[in-house]
């Protein structure tokens, strides 16, 4: 683990920053009107706010609204107007491109992949990872030489074998092409001249159902069109469709839903955090369900990885023994979850959502049967005896 | 095991989002869609080899052979339950014969990606192999 870096490396190729904070200022897709500022010792500063807020107000939600459609094969919300997906990624970080790792930035490989734009012009964050995986791999090869030489020359001054010339050779031949800069200038001017190719957009903007429903039913800011692109869907029929949706496969038009659907368990947790304003986003990848990032993916890495968990305690559910042995999970199942996140250095946190009996719901608006959810939140730290003393 | 028509019909979908995946994502050629039972299953050739025999050195360039290595996956929803039999009526299905040999000559145990495809358009691929194979050294 100690090993050092190789001191010949060559230096990576550092290209500017865009300037995220001015790029992702707005934290949601939405528009937020600052009123003058109230001066005590001058009272016309109050009629100016008052003026303001009941004559100049411009509304939050875009004009027009963003746009998705509603997707039944991949079961997500598919946006691919580029006004759209611009709001969305910039302001709150909503949705995955789907040809990439998160921002959608497809064109711009496929583009430098045709010649269309240069070498190491707007390096998607794919390629940076791509460019450092292969310096690690040259460097891992490097290592992994040098140990087998260090062994057959500590062998050779033993005297357990003879010292063969011909197998140095062709492992110094390989370190001058390991130590060599990648790249030459000459190389450089060798490159094709930029043609112009109209290069067709594979990639969308894929929202999770949670991710659309918080943008339509919590900012109003998105409208869901039906698979068949031609009518909106309202909230309400969105609701059920999702809850539907939200099973592998489908549930049937006529089934019957479960409070403790899983659209409905993700979607509490979902409107938690989005309301206290972290950045959440699908935590597949790290054996969660969601990460929660301070400011957002391209800021720093997520701190927290959160793990959903029903909880049974109404009276109502002590005669559903299923739902309460569901309830319960082994120890090992944490452990290795708890594991996976320790790893990536994420704390995890185990959030508990009250399912409320479904008579209790049953008939009510969408905020006042969201209303009937509780929400508990527990961290979890792996204690290590020898290494936690402070 | 029977997958009832709601499942089945989703199966060509699975199929699709990982093809698309595979050929404008991971670079993939020679991406084929196979119409076996229980599940529809897709083979290609990765752009790398994606699977490296423990026994072969790694400081070596691949062989002719390995890079040509054709690789079977099975797309799957992120929901689906599974278990090892229904694992083992896929590995079934799988043509005998083009399975090749391992560095060390032997009959190379059959293995596919499982391909798993997330709500947000995450596709994941794990290996997946019909019985214990040597593990990889890091």
């Amino acid at each position: 683990m100690s090993s050092e870096p190789p001191t010949a490396k060559p230096p990576l190729p550092r290209t500017k920053r865009p300037n995220y904070a001015l790029l992702h200022a707005n934290l949601l897709p939405l528009t937020i009107q600052a009123l003058p500022p109230l001066i005590p010792h001058n009272p016309l500063s109050i009629l100016q706010i008052l003026y303001t807020y009941f004559f100049c107000r411009v509304p939050c939600q875009p004009e027009p609204l963003y746009t998705g459609v509603f997707n039944p094969t991949t079961r997500s919300v598919h946006v691919t107007d580029t006004r759209s997906i611009k709001a969305f990624w910039t302001s709150g970080f909503f949705g995955k491109g789907s040809l990439s790792r998160s921002e959608p930035t497809w064109i711009s490989r496929r583009r430098r992949a045709l010649g269309v734009i240069g070498k190491d012009e707007a390096l998607t964050a794919e390629e940076v990872t791509e460019r450092r995986r292969k310096e690690r791999k040259e460097f891992k090869l490097e290592r992994a030489r040098a140990e087998k030489e260090k062994i057959q020359n500590q062998l050779a001054q033993e005297g357990k074998v003879q010292f063969e010339t011909g197998a140095v050779a062709p492992s110094s031949e390989n370190k001058s092409v390991t130590f060599a800069p990648p790249e030459t200038p000459a190389e450089e001017k060798d490159q094709p001249a930029p043609q112009v190719v109209e290069v067709e957009d594979l990639e969308h903007l894929q929202l999770t159902l949670e991710e659309a429903f918080f943008l339509s039913y919590g900012l109003g800011a998105l409208q869901i069109m039906n698979a068949e692109g031609n009518k909106p869907i309202e909230v309400p029929d969105a609701l059920s469709l999702f809850r539907k949706f939200s099973y592998f496969p489908h549930l049937e038009d006529d089934a019957i839903l479960q409070p403790d659907d899983v659209f409905l368990m993700n979607y509490v947790v979902y409107h938690h955090f989005r309301s206290l304003g972290w950045v959440v986003r699908p935590g597949m990848k790290f054996s969660v369900d969601y990460l929660l990032y301070n400011r957002g993916p391209v800021f720093s890495h997520a701190e927290f990885g959160i793990l959903i968990l029903p909880a049974y305690s109404n009276p109502y559910w002590a005669a559903d023994p299923e739902r309460k042995k569901r309830e319960s999970r082994p120890w090992h199942w944490l452990h290795s979850v708890n594991r996976v996140s320790a790893q990536v250095k994420k704390t995890l946190i185990m959030v508990y959502v009250e399912v409320p009996p479904p008579h209790e719901i049953e008939g009510l608006g969408i905020t006042d049967m969201l209303k009937k959810y509780g929400v508990r939140e527990v961290s979890l730290r792996r204690f290590l005896v020898a290494r936690n003393r402070d | 095991m029977s997958y009832s028509d709601l499942a089945v019909s989703s199966h060509p979908h699975l199929i699709r989002i990982v093809e698309n995946h595979l050929l404008n994502h991971a670079d993939w050629r020679s991406v084929t869609q196979h119409a076996f039972t229980p599940r529809p299953l897709l083979s290609g050739i990765p752009p790398e080899p994606v699977y490296v025999d423990p026994d072969v050195d790694p400081s070596k360039p691949p062989t002719e052979a390995a890079l040509e290595q054709v690789e079977w996956l099975l797309p799957v929803d992120l929901r689906e339950k599974w278990s090892p039999r229904k694992m083992a009526e896929v590995f079934d299905s799988l043509p005998e014969g083009v399975w090749g040999e391992n560095a060390k000559g032997e009959k190379r145990t059959k293995r596919m990606l499982l391909a798993v495809v997330a709500e947000d358009s995450t596709v994941s691929y794990y290996f997946v192999h019909d019985g214990i194979v040597k593990p990889r050294q890091n």
